[in-house]
């Protein structure tokens, strides 16, 4: 079994839920980027299950932070696969608007675009400039690939409600210019 | 040993004016639908190599936002970035040059 089948299997034994997001959530909603980790978004709550899960599946943690886990295999070389952990109410919410895809033949929820987008734009608003451009990167790259409309009010509300209106300024600016 | 002139690997050489570029304004990338089973197969087989990297988790860590996401309150955590630089680097470019 790869990594996404493993986590897949052992979250429903658990009846543990996760979204995928992240740089595998940014190549399906189809930006053809690299990227070197798999990241979860999970109830907060569960951190301590999530915890034994990825022991179960092989992994080690190597940085527990308040907003995220990091785990590394604790053998060998395999996806890093990082925890994103938010309150009860976001999930929820991001749940709900989540899909089922397959993602290396697992059967996975999928983030929302939009939440997608605004997962990007508030990593954008709370960043240092080594990692500005590569959500900069992302974000200008979701809009292409999705053909958004960036002057509708839905998503202009959207901008300014997760990122400001600075950064909406510029990701139009970006935009128009490809 | 001197570097020879045409040696690729020469410092002088990879500052030689003169060379003779490609330039086509008409040039648009085509760019096709790929699948993303693909590109996840390709980040794959590059895994090994960054991961090796001495410095890799350490930048990992330090690229992670340390701000909780929420949903229903995005306003609770005010923005910190370098706005300002960036605004300055959007209307300069070019002016380096």
């Amino acid at each position: 079994m790869n990594i996404v089948q493993s986590i897949q299997s052992a979250a429903a034994q658990r009846q543990l839920r996760f979204v995928v997001v992240g740089g595998f959530a940014v190549i399906e909603h189809g930006y053809a980027r690299l990227t070197l980790d798999f990241d979860l978004l999970v109830q907060r709550e569960a951190r301590e299950r999530w915890h034994a899960l990825m022991s179960d599946v092989g992994y080690k943690a190597v940085q527990e932070k308040e907003t995220f886990d990091q785990y590394a295999v604790r053998e060998g070389i395999g996806w890093p696969v990082d925890l994103m952990l938010v309150n009860e109410a976001t999930f929820q919410g991001i749940w709900a608007a989540s899909k089922p895809v397959s993602i290396q033949d697992a059967p996975v929820q999928l983030v929302s675009l939009e939440h997608l987008l605004s997962l990007k734009l508030h990593a954008l608003k709370h960043t240092h400039l080594g990692r500005f451009f590569k959500d900069f990167d992302d974000v200008v790259h979701l809009v292409a690939a999705n053909s958004v409309d960036l002057r509708s009010p839905a998503i202009r509300d959207l901008f300014l409600r997760y990122g400001n209106a600075d950064l909406y300024g510029k990701i139009c600016r970006a935009c128009e210019a490809q | 040993m001197p570097a020879k002139p045409n040696d690729p690997g020469s410092h002088d050489a990879a500052l030689e004016p003169g060379l003779e570029l490609p330039v086509d304004p008409r040039f648009l990338p085509v760019r096709l639908p790929v699948s993303p089973e693909s590109i996840l197969a390709i980040s794959a087989s590059y895994l090994p190599r960054f991961v090796a990297r001495p410095e890799f988790w350490k930048e990992r860590a330090e690229q992670r936002c340390l701000v909780e996401f929420d949903l229903d309150h995005p306003e609770r955590a005010p923005g910190h970035y370098p706005a300002e630089f960036l605004e300055r680097l959007f209307q300069g470019a070019g002016s380096a040059l």
